[in-house]
């Protein structure tokens, strides 16, 4: 005879069987999608090409890369929003789409609307100088800017870009204005500065590292928590008494409708094979500087973190 | 890098066989379809774009070089054997090849178009290899003002040249111009020209919008009116003469002796072609009448152009195929596309993830090395494989366009597709064709509004950027040498085109 207290159990029991039946069956089909919102050949598709390398053996199931560049994002930020509730479709992006473009402008889908399973890695927005521009450290380019306002040009690749921001929010706590000119990215950056065109620019270590080599071009700080392995001499902003800890990140995310125990398979499985020997050669072949970070190590701390800087930059500049 | 480490790691990239064999199959392919009338070199390579996508680099772009090499032979074979040019770039060919046919010697005049080609085409390479380093160092120190110099007079000069249709260049350039500009501002990223329509919001895709023009809108027209009726009559038209002159294959070889007495020709072509092919916007069919008209007036025999004399065939041929190499040269040194092929090319590399420029020979100079060994080699590949096929290839231009153009408009929507998985990229490709539709009934110069499409974005940056560094004084824009240099150039190139396209009076005829 069953009482009310064995069918509350049994129904238990029965509901823990089949969460852990999800868990066991998930991935129950094929293959895993990552979405990239850049077309292919950028550092973020690289990134997402070398888990689709590695990734079966940690997580189950084939993963493949689908590039569905346009309108800055949004159309492989939507895309993944409508079908990856399943856990199937998930995106590999940077801040950009999935943060400073719905603080910009209506979009169909919301910061909040995603979960980060796992940083891939990590990029430092560099300040940069070329040698014969008069000042060698970032006070001294400070002065020079407080001195002429608005005067001093630098690039730094597009409007409102992860380069662009960590110099507007500088600019706001540090009380400087210059004179900022966009690019259409890191190439012609460096193209400007070397060239003569502007004697600072803010752009990514590996874009400079040959002109600072060759003495061409000083680094100034960087914008990221810790010092840059490929740039050790350089100091951070929050070294030098800014707070502007605005590092780029690669970072994989699922739709915050994911099952709780899915989306912790996925972070832990994908931190996991970039992790592997085998993802890590992979990634030092392509010159990615993997260091994966998952959900257990706090991501989301760092996604939440990312995301008050972005937007208080933002109401600075309007 | 040093050139004898770099040319072992880009001849690791070149040789492997999957690489040697999208070589081998671009070139294939590309004199098939410039066999046959309707399909260019240029329809093939727009096609098979998106396909050559998940390829790598060296293959990618060996193959879509192969494919244009390819075409501008191919294009001389229905020139000869049945007086249709294949492609436009081999209308001039067409001038003494096709009365050389008739006059029963169909299988010199086809010898002498291909040594020619691939002559003319070795020495655009060799140029290519040689000054697009050096070129691309200068290009370093351009600042904005000097790249606004530089798009401002390619698309001037690029207009301009077009066939002579100048108001009608002009206007296509301009219009490309105004549709690279839908989409998002590039400095502030605010939706513009977009009508409120959240498609247009990411601007008018590049593929989709040239297999458009390029692709469907040839297809368009030619489903509308049976270009299929014209060849046969053509083929059987040739048929009949070569019987009526009582073909004998015997006399009809091409000796040692004849093919040394091409060398001027040849080298007038190969030098004319090279120099045309590397200014933006004249392309192959230009190359071809200057090289023909230069040759004659060089000749010791010049009463004999025009009545099948094999200079007249391989003078024009070396100048059509020096172009192919050429071309790339402002497209490596500069990122500027100097023709419709070449502005193909690009849209490969951009693919690819190498953004042309000047910074992309440095940044990638295993890749761009291994493509240069790929460009000489399918140009030896042309010869090979051109030379045992050659019999054959002259009935590939019957092939009726019936049966090719349905595959070609699958193959078009579901690569346009492919790229980036939007639906939208297939309607714009549909929109694209049908406008390239109606440029064509206008006579307005399809590539010229390609190229301005293209330029457009990087004219619209260099001008804001020359503006705001100058802090809005137009004066600034001047106050370079390397920029007043360029429009010096430029003013200078166009003087010497009007002069000689008055003197010759009608330009380019075909």
């Amino acid at each position: 005879m069953m009482t009310k207290k064995t069918i509350a159990m049994s129904a238990t029991i029965g509901l823990l069987l089949s969460a852990t039946a999800a868990v066991a069956e998930f991935p129950s089909e094929g293959p895993i999608r990552i979405v990239t919102p850049y077309g292919a050949g950028g550092g973020i598709d690289i990134a997402a090409r070398i888990l689709a390398q590695v990734g079966e053996a940690h997580l189950g199931a084939r993963v493949e890369v689908v590039n569905m560049p346009g309108a800055g994002g949004m159309d492989a930020a939507n895309f993944v929003r409508q079908n990856g509730d399943d856990g199937y479709t998930l995106i590999i992006s940077d801040y950009g789409p999935l943060i400073t473009l719905p603080l910009l402008e209506d979009t169909p889908y919301q910061p909040e609307d995603w979960v980060p399973l796992t940083q891939v890695t990590e990029i430092a927005p560099t300040i940069v100088a070329r040698s014969d521009a008069g000042f060698d450290d970032l006070a001294g380019f400070i002065a020079a800017a407080q001195a002429n306002p608005g005067s001093v040009a630098i690039t730094h690749g597009a409007y409102l870009s992860s380069s662009h921001l960590p110099l507007l929010r500088l600019q706001d706590l540090a009380g400087f204005a210059t004179n900022q000119i966009p690019t259409s990215g890191g190439g012609e950056t460096v193209q400007f500065l070397l060239g003569g065109t502007v004697p600072v620019a803010v752009t990514t270590p590996t874009t400079i590292a040959g002109a600072v080599e060759a003495g061409d071009a000083v680094p100034l700080a960087v914008a990221s928590a810790e010092r840059v392995p490929s740039l050790p001499d350089t100091p951070t902003l929050a070294e030098l008494g800014h707070d502007v800890v605005m590092p780029v990140w690669y970072t994989i995310f699922a739709t915050a409708n994911v099952p709780e125990d899915i989306v912790a398979h996925l972070s832990d499985g994908i931190a996991a094979a970039y992790a592997s020997d085998e993802g890590q050669e992979l990634a030092a072949r392509a010159n990615v500087d993997a260091r994966p970070i998952s959900r257990a190590d706090g991501l989301q701390d760092i996604y939440d973190a990312t995301f008050e800087t972005v937007r208080e930059t933002l109401e600075s500049v309007n | 890098m040093p050139l004898l480490d770099l040319l072992p790691l880009a001849a690791d990239i070149a040789f492997r066989p999957e690489v040697l064999l999208a070589v081998l199959l671009g070139v294939f392919l590309g004199v098939t379809v410039g066999a046959i009338p309707g399909i260019s070199g240029d329809m093939a390579m727009a096609v098979l774009l998106p396909f050559v996508f998940t390829m790598d680099a060296a293959a990618a772009i060996g193959m879509l070089m192969g494919i244009y090499k390819g075409g501008l032979f191919g294009g001389s074979i229905s020139a000869i054997m049945f007086g249709v040019p294949g492609t436009p770039g081999a209308a001039a060919t067409m001038m003494d090849g096709y009365p050389a046919k008739q006059a029963g010697r169909p299988n010199s005049a086809l010898h002498t178009a291909l040594y020619s080609s691939v002559f003319g085409d070795l020495a655009g390479v060799m140029v290519l290899i040689f000054i697009a380093t050096p070129l691309a160092a200068l290009a370093l120190k351009f600042g904005p003002r000097d790249f606004f110099a530089l798009y401002i007079v390619s698309i001037v000069v690029i207009a301009s040249l077009d066939k002579g249709r100048v108001v009608r260049g002009f206007a296509a350039a301009s219009i490309g111009v105004m549709l690279s500009m839908i989409g998002r501002d590039p400095f502030t990223g605010a939706q513009r020209y977009t009508f409120g329509i959240p498609e247009l919001a990411g601007g008018i895709g590049l593929v989709p919008l040239l297999i458009g023009l390029f692709a469907l809108s040839e297809i368009m027209i030619q489903v509308g009116r049976s270009f299929h009726a014209r060849v046969q009559t053509e083929a059987q038209r040739a048929a009949q003469v070569a019987q009526d002159a009582g073909y004998d294959p015997r006399k009809d070889k091409l000796s040692r002796q004849e093919f040394r007495s091409l060398w001027r020709a040849m080298t007038i072509g190969s030098a004319t072609g090279t120099f045309i092919g590397a200014l933006p916007g004249a392309g192959a069919t230009l190359a071809g009448f200057l090289s023909y008209a230069l040759a004659q007036r060089a000749s010791r025999r010049p009463q004999e152009f025009g009545k099948g004399c094999m200079e007249g065939i391989a003078a024009p041929e070396a100048g059509n195929s020096a172009t192919a190499g050429a071309t790339l040269i402002p497209l490596f040194s500069f990122g500027i596309p100097g023709s419709g092929s070449a502005a193909l090319i690009g849209a490969a590399f951009i693919m690819q993830g190498i953004t042309p420029g000047p910074q992309m020979i440095e940044a990638n100079m295993p890749i761009i090395y291994a493509i240069f060994i790929l460009l000489v080699l399918g140009t030896l590949m042309n010869l090979v494989v051109s030379k045992a096929l050659l019999p054959y290839y002259a009935r590939i231009s019957l092939i009726p366009p019936r049966i090719v153009l349905p595959i070609v408009v699958a193959l078009a929507v579901v690569g346009t597709y492919a790229i980036s998985n939007s639906v939208t990229d297939v309607w714009m490709l549909v929109a694209a064709g049908v406008f390239g539709v109606l440029m064509r009934g206008f006579g307005i110069p399809i590539p010229a509004l390609a190229l301005g499409f293209i330029l457009g974005p990087g004219f619209e940056r260099a001008l804001r950027q020359a503006l705001m560094l100058g802090q809005n004084d137009w004066g600034y824009l001047l106050q370079s040498p390397i920029a007043l240099a360029i429009y010096a150039t430029g003013a200078g190139v166009m003087a010497l085109f009007f002069w000689a396209t008055f003197r010759r009076g009608q330009p380019d005829a075909a």
